[in-house]
């Protein structure tokens, strides 16, 4: 984390407007943030306020109103294949193709061969303990292991960047937090630099470098957080002083009791 | 319930038929030139497969069917499928196709006799309106199954307009289409022989009308099995098929 570390995202002045009805909503407004090369970089945010939609900036899904994003100081303007991969909920795994061919779908659309795509997306179905589990669908899998298989897909990729949007949110709390540190390991052997979106504060506080605290709509950037957690970070960090202290400053940002950020974490 | 006896109590129930019917003769409670023996029957379906005349008239028939499907049907998945896609066209379209399909189609055949006479074309333009609009309204249903997630995921792999298309429209309309397809083969026919046995000079509806109204129950009990059998069997084909596309559907929703 130190300032030689190249900067791999960046966002100048972002804005989007949606104009549904004609009626126009300013969903986001003033973004401007940048995330080091092979940092974990987390977002919270009310639920609404705009977090979905700015991951879809950033992987040139739709485009911003005004400003620009910058990723290796080029401008996206569309999906980055191969740079920028994104992990979308499980529901977006293709229920008719089986776990091994659904990690190599984005390859296959990339152009890798036949045989290389096979030996990657069985290469990281090891990494995540599914070997096994390739030829099965994905309903015949649990939600836990679904989610793994949607990382996965995007890791085989080798991306630079990769965008997950609440790629944890259908799971329970203690899954939610094995997932982390799953996700931590992985990220730890392969350097990769992750935009993390979730509307849990300790799920973004355990796992981060940086936080990106958004306020209600429209979404604004209102706090940059640097968690300064030792790594590799264990479950007890959790219950310590400067996490509580940390996540109620965050708490507060956005708005307190008027969200459903720190829901069902009272048992933490 | 074991398949094996599924099986049985199914033949169980054919037999049970059949045993009921020849003893209705057989106890002389039905007059046998209203209803024929099951032998008489059978032994009239094996004289009209050996009669070049009925095959004459069956394979006209097949051929309106088969013409009309293959026109219908690509016409209306083209037409589902641009609906389904357009939202403006769909809202200002689909209330008319959910209308036509509430209408009985048959009241439009004394008007196709007189628009397009008694021969192939009035055969082939009423099977072909009877296989569009169930086929396009399904398939407009199945484009609207597609899910928009599955869709942004593979934009974000960096998938063409073109591969969007075969990866993820294509699988996930498959048995939707394939349903819309089946009915629309089931109307087709419907309208093929009814057409047939309003007013035509060749075909089976026109044989069906012919022994009817002459008392030849015999042959017109033959080949109603006869029409029956080879409905059934196209129908399960297309099922098959149909349960096949989908079965990744039928499993992910059990779940």
């Amino acid at each position: 984390m130190s300032a030689l570390t190249p900067t791999v995202i960046e966002t100048r002045k972002l804005r989007k407007v949606y104009t549904p009805n004609d009626i126009a909503v300013l969903a986001l407004d003033d973004i401007s943030f940048a995330a080091e090369e092979g940092s974990f970089v987390s977002l919270v945010g009310p639920s609404g306020c705009g977090k979905s939609t700015l991951l879809q900036i950033l992987a040139g899904l739709i485009s911003s109103s005004s400003g620009e994003v910058l990723v290796d100081g080029a401008p996206v303007r569309s999906p980055m294949p191969g740079k920028i991969a994104v992990v979308f909920q499980d529901a977006t795994l293709l229920p008719w193709k089986t776990v091994i061919e659904n990690v190599e779908f984005p390859l296959e659309i990339q152009g890798v061969r036949s045989a290389e795509r096979r030996q990657r997306a069985d290469a990281m179905l090891s990494l995540v303990g599914l070997a096994d589990f390739g030829g099965r669908h994905p309903h015949e899998l649990s939600g836990g292991m679904r989610q793994r298989v949607s990382i996965v897909r995007g890791l085989a990729q080798n991306p630079r960047i990769i965008l997950m949007d609440e790629p944890f949110g259908a799971l329970d709390e203690q899954s939610r937090l094995k997932m982390g540190k799953e996700l931590l390991r992985i990220w730890s052997k392969t350097g990769k630099t992750i935009f993390f979106i979730t509307h849990s504060l300790t799920e973004a506080l355990f796992l981060s470098d940086v936080v990106l605290v958004m306020s209600q709509r429209p979404g604004r950037i209102v706090d940059v957080i640097r968690t300064g957690l030792p790594r590799p970070r264990t479950y007890d960090m959790v219950g310590s002083a400067e996490f509580g202290a940390a996540r109620n400053r965050i708490w507060k940002l956005i708005g307190g009791d008027q969200t459903d950020a720190d829901a069902g974490l009272t048992g933490l | 319930m074991p398949k094996p006896l599924v099986l049985l109590t199914q033949a169980g129930f054919v037999a049970a038929v059949f045993a009921v019917w020849q003893a209705a003769i057989t106890l002389t409670l039905v007059d046998p030139t209203i209803l024929p023996a099951p032998a008489t029957v059978f032994a009239a379906l094996a004289g009209l497969l050996r009669s070049p005349d009925f095959l004459s008239n069956a394979g006209d028939t097949l051929l309106r069917i088969i013409a009309a499907f293959l026109i219908g049907a690509p016409l209306a998945l083209l037409t589902g499928v641009v609906i389904g896609e357009n939202v403006n066209i769909g809202k200002s379209v689909s209330p008319f196709f959910n209308l036509v399909l509430a209408v009985p189609q048959s009241i439009f055949l004394p008007l196709f006799t007189l628009l397009f006479g008694l021969g192939f074309t009035e055969k082939l333009m009423f099977g072909i309106t009877h296989v569009f609009f169930v086929v396009a309204v399904n398939t407009v249903a199945a484009v609207r199954h597609v899910s928009h997630e599955h869709v942004v995921a593979a934009r974000s792999f960096g998938a063409s307009r073109w591969r969007i298309y075969r990866s993820i429209y294509l699988p996930a309309m498959a048995p939707h289409v394939m349903t819309g397809l089946r009915f629309g083969m089931i109307f087709n026919i419907i309208g093929i022989l009814l057409a047939e046995m309003y007013a035509s000079q060749t075909g089976l509806g026109v044989l069906l009308m012919q022994w009817g109204e002459s008392y030849n129950v015999g042959k017109l009990m033959a080949a109603t099995i006869f029409i029956s059998v080879m409905t059934i069997g196209m129908n399960e084909m297309m099922r098959i098929w149909e349960a096949r596309l989908g079965r990744w559907q039928h499993s992910a929703n059990r779940e």
